[in-house]
Order: C-alpha cells, then structure tokens, then sequence
C-alpha cells in the first residue's frame, strides 16, 4: 500500500532523461562547444518526451534573452576591455596596492582586491584572471603560488557586484538584480576576506614576499589623485547601483560611456581602436549568451519532466536535516562549479536545487548568494576547477602544482561559504 | 583581449579580397549595434534625469538590437573557435585523433545550427502570418525575429568553414597560421 502510494508520487523518470544527461556529458567531454552541447540536450528531451514542443528552442533563442537586464552583460564586458586598454586598469590596480602597503604581503593582498575589482567589471571570471595574471605574475612570489592565489582572487569576482552571476540569476528567478547585489556585499567581502588572510598566513609561513614598504598617507593620496578618473568608473557602477540611481542596465552603459570619454580625451586610445575592441568584447558576448540561450530551455525541458520534484523528493526522503541537505548542496554546486563554467550552472542548477533549499526553510535571495559563492569555491577546487587550468595554461605551470597551492584558498573559501550558508542574516542584513 | 585570432592565409586575391570584405562588414555591423545599444540606453538615463521622462521604445529597442548583437557575436567566436569548450579529455589524444574528434563536434555544431535555423524560421512564418507587433513601436516584430535565422546561418557558413580547415588538417595541408585559439593573448 504504502510502496504502491510511493512509486505512483515518484515521477516517471525514465531513459529520455539518462540518456539525454548521458548524451549532454558525452558530446561535452568530447570537446563540443558548451552551448551546443546543451542545446542538444534540451532538444532531445523535449523530443524523447513529448512534455512540451520542440519549437520551444526556436523560441528560447529569442524570447529567452530579449531582457533589459541582460543588456549589461556586453556593456560590462566592453567596460572592462576599454579600461584595460586604455591603461586604468593599472591606475586602479596601484590604488590598491598603495592601500594595502603597510601590511605584510601588501602586493598579494593588492593582487586579490585588483582581481576582484576587475572581474566584477569585466564580467567574466576567466577573462579576469587571464587579465590580471598577465600583470602581476613573476613579482617575488613563485608562480605556482602566484597563480594559486591570482586564481583565487578571481573567484571572488564572480561574487562582488556587478558580478554577471548576479544578473543572470536575476533572469532566471525573477528577481530584481540590484537586491541581489545587495545582498552580495557582505558575503563578498567576507569571501574576499578569506583570501587576504589565506595568503597572510601562508605568507607568514614561507615568507614569500618581503614588502619593506611603509604604508604612507602621503603616497596614498598621491596615487588616488593620480588615478582620479580610473576612480569614477567603480564610483559610477557601485554608488549608482546601490543608492538606486541607476538599473545595473543603465549603469553600465554610463560607465562605458565614461571609460571611452576619459581614454578619447587622455588620448590612450582612438577612434581606430574600436572596431577591435568592440569586436572582442562582442565575442566574449556571444559566447556568454548563447550558453544563457540553451540552458534555459533545458532547464524547462527538466522541470517539464519534474525533475525538481523528483530530487525534491528523493532527497528529502534521506534526510530532512538543514545542516546535513546544505551541505549535500555545497558538495553538488562544489562539483558543478569547478567541472563547468557559472553560467549553465546557475541557469540548469539553480531551479533544480531551489525547491529543496525552500523546503528546508532557505529565502530565495539567501540561496542565490549561497549558490553564487559555492559555484565560485568551485573554480579553484583541485583538480579540475577551470581556474587552475586557465592560470596553468597562461604561465606554463602545471596544473597539479597549481592545486596543491590553491588547496588553502578552497579551504578558506568554503569555511566561509558554509558561513554564509547557515547564517542567514549574512546575506539578508541589507534586504528589507 | 584576442590579438592572436586565427586568421586564414588568402590563397589569391579573390580570397584576400573576400575575407577583406566579410571583415570589415561584420566590423562594421558590430560596431553599429554596439553603439546603438550604449546611446540608446544612454539618451534614456538622461532623457529620465534631465526631462523626467522615459520613452518606451528606446529600451524596446535596445533589447531587440541586443539579441542581434548576441548571435552575430556568436557567429564570429565560431570563426575564431573561442566557444568554450571542456577539451581536457580530447587534448590528451595525439594529434590526429584529436583532429577527428574536432570534426565530429564541428559536424554536430553544424546539425544543432540547422535545426536552430529551421526552428526558427517556423517561428518567423507564424509571426509574419499573424503580423505580431512590438508592444512600444508597433512594428512587425518579424524585423527582430529575423535576427535568429540570420545569426544562425552566419554561425552555419563559419562552421563549414571550419569543417573544411579541419578535413584539410586531416588530410596534411595546415591553413592556420597558428592553432592558438585562446581568448586571453
């Protein structure tokens, strides 16, 4: 009786899904492109079960990214392009290391602030690293630790605002992105955190860098006054956003605006650098969005074969203990987030995983965060996070030597992610 | 960020000339929608600052140039092979296994591409025959829905042309001045 009531409230999950997740896995490790590989996975399930027509992925294409948020995507990535080659990019980069020059390790400290900061503006956590990495590598520390601690770094940009994750969360629970950056700011910071104070301690240990500098307010001042107008633009983006002056959206686009004006009239860059910048950042554009494109119609066809309910189901079956299904959580998204890239994981994922993290009592926007820090805990998890692998190919190093030095920064990061996991208010102290 | 695109060597002038012209034509279409999208949203944050009014079609508009701005983007990381791609497993193979398996996901790219095209040329019919509008200009919506099989026949011809760089690889004859695909040089 009871067993009967059992299997006819479990879901029919028949081969149309394994076989699609097999298919998805298949084509992806065989080296097809991300999207392509999704896409064919969303295809055959709504082909195999006839839950919903396939012209939902003509549709998806269309309807599924024509969103105002969204737009902030290529303006933030031709952002971060512009202020690299126009050089302000280094302007920032030394108003945090003359912030950060009293303490010991100073320039790594300044390392994980720039990476972070940069990211956040260019959007893409990969790009971020390749960005920084180029500057700061080879300074005195060995370049396997060196970039064990750039990709680091460069996970917690995906978590400060105006982090992409962010925005693309936003679409895909319908939640107004300026709260959720909101709610980013301590988690963020305490992410970030994390990393300083990893490399402090590391650094005590080996004494790794040597900084004789003093921290002098006089050289602080300077630098700021010398990066003024570098200044503006995280003005523009942070204070616009959160005094709510601006939509990420409109924030964006004024901060290009800026960034282009002040490179035109410092003269770092002219009119005939645009057709390759702009052809670049349409690039990084037109491969972040296609990826948005195709999971969002997989994550239908999922939910179109209850999936959700499903796990759902059979987790809460197992076991209906917060601490213990947070941590399961933690381990999927730890896994996912170092095996894939932000984007699918936070379009397929984040619906699946919702509905189990609301049975347990967790709020939406604390689950975002949540989802959000643990997908970047993945970056740097030995030994596949994507990280480890663009920092190795970029200095040469391998990747085994990188893992082993990024091994503490994981460490640290989850300790602060299972924080920011059981103490709500963490993520909600700035929402209502 | 990409100084070392792929780029292949013209064999004659008509080829230079060709590959002269589709660059700088996809050059100056990206360049056109990207501006189009930074001052139209623009002139809408000072039209709401400056005059206290917004227009519905300035951000209507944006969205829609937007997703031509998406596929075009796309089209172009296809002729440059900067999609992202987990290629730990298949850069493990020796060379010419590798190339195999590089045909095969470009052939597969190539279906899904053509079944996206046919999709959404359906989509286009239906529109067109039920005339939809946009909600803020009240133009046939089918201008912007236009954008999908335009997008995915331009991602089609760049894969062919990658099959075809890929099956002459194969065969021995390398067209690429480097194989250097990264996004980050």
């Amino acid at each position: 009786m009871l067993l009967t009531g059992l299997i006819s409230s479990t879901p029919d999950i028949g081969w149309e899904l394994w076989g699609s997740i097999i298919l998805v896995v298949a084509l992806i490790s065989m080296g097809t492109p991300v999207w392509v590989s999704l896409g064919i996975g969303a295809t055959s399930i709504l082909y195999f079960s006839g839950s919903l027509p396939i012209s939902l992925i003509g549709e998806a294409v269309f309807d599924g990214i024509d969103s105002f948020a969204l737009i902030a995507v290529p303006l933030f990535i031709l952002t971060g392009d512009v202020l690299v080659r126009t050089g302000l990019s280094d302007k920032l980069l030394n108003v945090a290391e003359a912030l950060t020059r009293g303490i010991l390790a100073g320039f790594g400290t300044a390392t994980v602030l720039g990476c972070g900061f940069f990211v956040c503006i260019s959007g893409s956590d990969v790009a971020g690293a390749a960005a920084v990495g180029r500057m700061t590598i080879l300074q005195g520390y060995p370049k396997s630790y060196a970039s064990a601690l750039v990709a680091s770094g460069s996970c917690t940009g995906i978590l400060i605002p105006p982090s992409i994750a962010y925005i693309i969360l936003g679409l895909v629970f319908g939640l107004s992105v300026s709260t959720l950056f909101l709610a980013a700011v301590i988690p963020g910071i305490m992410i970030m955190l994390s990393v300083i104070i990893t490399n402090l301690i590391v650094n005590r240990h080996r004494g790794y860098e040597r900084s004789n500098e003093k921290f002098s307010c006089k050289y602080l001042i300077d630098t700021i006054i010398d990066s003024r107008y570098a200044l503006l633009i995280p003005f523009i983006i942070l204070g616009g956003i959160y005094s709510g002056l601006f939509t990420p959206t409109e924030a964006a686009s004024v901060s290009v605006t800026t960034t282009i004006i002040i490179g035109l009239l410092q003269k770092t860059i002219t009119i005939k650098d645009f057709p390759k910048m702009l052809e670049s950042s349409a690039k990084i554009n037109g491969i972040i969005l296609p990826i948005i494109a195709f999971s969002l119609p997989l994550a239908q066809a999922l939910a179109s074969i209850q999936i959700p309910e499903y796990l759902v189901y059979s987790i809460t079956s197992l076991t209906e203990n917060y601490y213990l299904i947070i941590l399961m959580m933690l381990v999927i998204l730890i896994i996912a987030g170092c095996l894939v890239e932000t984007t699918p994981n936070i379009v397929i994922l984040g619906p699946i995983l919702l509905p189990i993290a609301q049975t347990i009592g967790m709020n939406e926007i604390h689950f975002s965060i949540f989802m959000v820090t643990a997908l970047g805990v993945g970056f740097i998890t030995p030994p596949l996070g994507l990280n480890l692998f663009v920092m190795s190919s970029m200095t040469k190093e391998s990747v085994l030597s990188i893992s082993k030095k990024a091994v503490p920064f994981m460490l640290g990061m989850s300790v602060v992610v299972l924080l920011i996991a059981y103490i709500p208010q963490i993520s909600l102290v700035f929402i209502n | 960020m990409a100084k070392n695109d792929s780029e292949i060597k013209p064999r004659n002038k008509v080829m230079a000339l060709f590959s002269f012209l589709e660059n700088s034509i996809e050059r100056f279409i990206l360049l056109s929608l990207y501006t189009f999208i930074v001052f139209s949203i623009g002139i809408e944050v000072i039209r709401r600052f400056v005059f206290s009014f917004s227009s519905i079609w300035g951000e209507e508009m944006a969205r829609y140039i937007f997703i031509y701005l998406v596929w075009f983007g796309a089209a172009i990381a296809v002729k440059n092979k900067n999609h992202i791609r987990i290629d730990v497993l298949v850069s493990m193979l020796e060379e010419k296994k590798k190339l195999w398996f590089q045909l095969f996901s470009e052939l597969i790219t190539l279906a899904f591409a053509i079944l996206v095209f046919y999709l959404s040329i359906e989509s286009l019919a239906i529109s067109i025959q039920f005339g939809s509008v946009t909600d803020g200009l009240r133009i046939s919506k089918a201008w912007f829905l236009f954008s999908i099989p335009l997008g995915f026949s331009l991602i089609s011809i760049h894969i062919i042309r990658r099959i075809y760089i890929t099956v002459m690889a194969i065969r021995g004859h390398n067209l690429e001045k480097n194989e250097d695909n990264s996004l980050f040089n």
